[in-house]
């Protein structure tokens, strides 16, 4: 170290002889505050501690937000009108892949799947399902009558023309008040 | 805690860095081996007090952040100066974009700042010295300062500044030439 510290002075001496002077007269013309290097320790690792600290409360809250987002996400969907919503994409989807995936199996007829099954599977099905269910259609299925039901079935196999027919045939026997109902 | 009266060395300081246990501990170590070295190399870089006082902390907290990058391929010492070195050439950029762009705070000249700074006792001379310094271009500033007032090696500056022992000489003895002339008034 020594050895460097010449070097240093006699390659200065051989540059400048007044820098070489002036630096074996006074080195540091600057000074610190007293007591500065005494506690500039303490000042550095304070304000680590809190930067840390904020770093710190931060970070929970973070957490805590984006829990609470992902929960308040997840709960939403467990709503009925998402979740039917939800349930009615993916059995579109699982449909869709059914019915045009290429290698898939062969179509499947739907109406033949519905007859193959019985009452009690139906019925088995609805009650394990039934928070899936649309509550408006519900409400309209047990506020329909029997004969409804029964005018549901029928009215699909008449066409118009048997409609007029029925309609010329019978329209003395209608009241005005039945046919404003059919209308 | 008290600053230690005998010197650390650089192995046991590590040792201390390496386990969290012991980690604030060989942290607080580190400082007070380093610090007056690494705020007298700032404060001739950036000349106030205050700008020195920001820049050390921040370059401490910057190390307390990143000891696991020193990869001990240096002496600690010249990576702690290297990180010194960003820090104070950093703050200088900062401190010349904002003058540039401001135009009410303009730059009062190096001559005035130091004769109202209350940390400064330096002579005339030493003034025309800072004054000359002023006027070098910032790495042969830096190359005056750390074989001039650290008596730093030309290798270990070469760690630190990663520039060729060549040309740091050429550097040195251009600057010094430079510096006498200024203070003549050549």
């Amino acid at each position: 170290m020594m050895k460097e510290k010449d070097h240093i002075r006699e390659e200065l001496e051989g540059l400048s002889p007044l820098l070489a002077k002036m630096k074996e007269d006074k080195q540091q013309p600057f000074r610190v505050p007293a007591g500065y290097f005494q506690s500039l320790p303490d000042d550095v690792l304070r304000r680590i501690r809190a930067e840390e600290g904020l770093v710190r409360e931060k970070a929970p809250e973070i957490r805590t937000a984006w829990r609470e987002r992902l929960g308040k996400a997840f709960q939403a969907f467990l709503q009925p009108r998402y979740a039917i919503a939800l349930a009615s994409v993916v059995v579109l989807v699982a449909a869709g892949w059914y019915l045009f995936w290429p290698a898939g199996p062969a179509m499947a007829e739907p109406s033949a799947t519905l007859a193959s099954l019985s009452q009690e599977e139906i019925t088995e099905y609805i009650t394990n399902n039934i928070e899936s269910f649309d509550i408006g259609l519900m409400v309209e299925a047990a506020m329909a009558s029997e004969e409804d039901v029964r005018n549901i079935e029928v009215m699909p196999n008449i066409g118009d023309k048997e409609l007029n027919e029925y309609l010329d045939e019978y329209i003395d026997e209608i009241s005005l008040e039945d046919l404003e109902k059919l209308l | 805690m008290q600053t230690p009266l005998t010197a650390i060395s650089e192995d046991h300081i590590l040792r201390l860095l390496d386990e969290p246990r012991t980690y604030e501990q060989g942290f607080r170590f580190l400082m007070e081996q380093y610090q007056e070295r690494l705020y007298w190399h700032i404060r001739r870089m950036v000349i106030d007090h205050e700008d020195a006082n920001d820049v050390l902390q921040n370059c401490f907290i910057k190390v307390y952040r990143s000891i696991q990058n020193f990869e001990g391929k240096s002496k600690l010492y010249t990576w702690l100066y290297r990180i010194a070195t960003n820090e104070a050439i950093t703050f200088l950029n900062q401190k010349k974009r904002r003058a540039a762009s401001s135009i009410d705070e303009e730059e009062s000249p190096l001559s005035n700042q130091l004769e109202a700074d209350a940390y400064f006792d330096g002579d005339e001379l030493q003034q025309r010295l800072q004054n000359a310094l002023e006027q070098l271009p910032e790495k042969q500033r830096l190359v005056f300062n750390l074989r001039y007032y650290d008596e730093m090696g030309y290798q270990e500056m070469s760690d630190v500044l990663g520039t060729s022992v060549g040309a740091l000489k050429a550097s040195y003895h251009h600057a010094v030439k430079k510096v006498e002339a200024f203070i003549r008034g050549v």
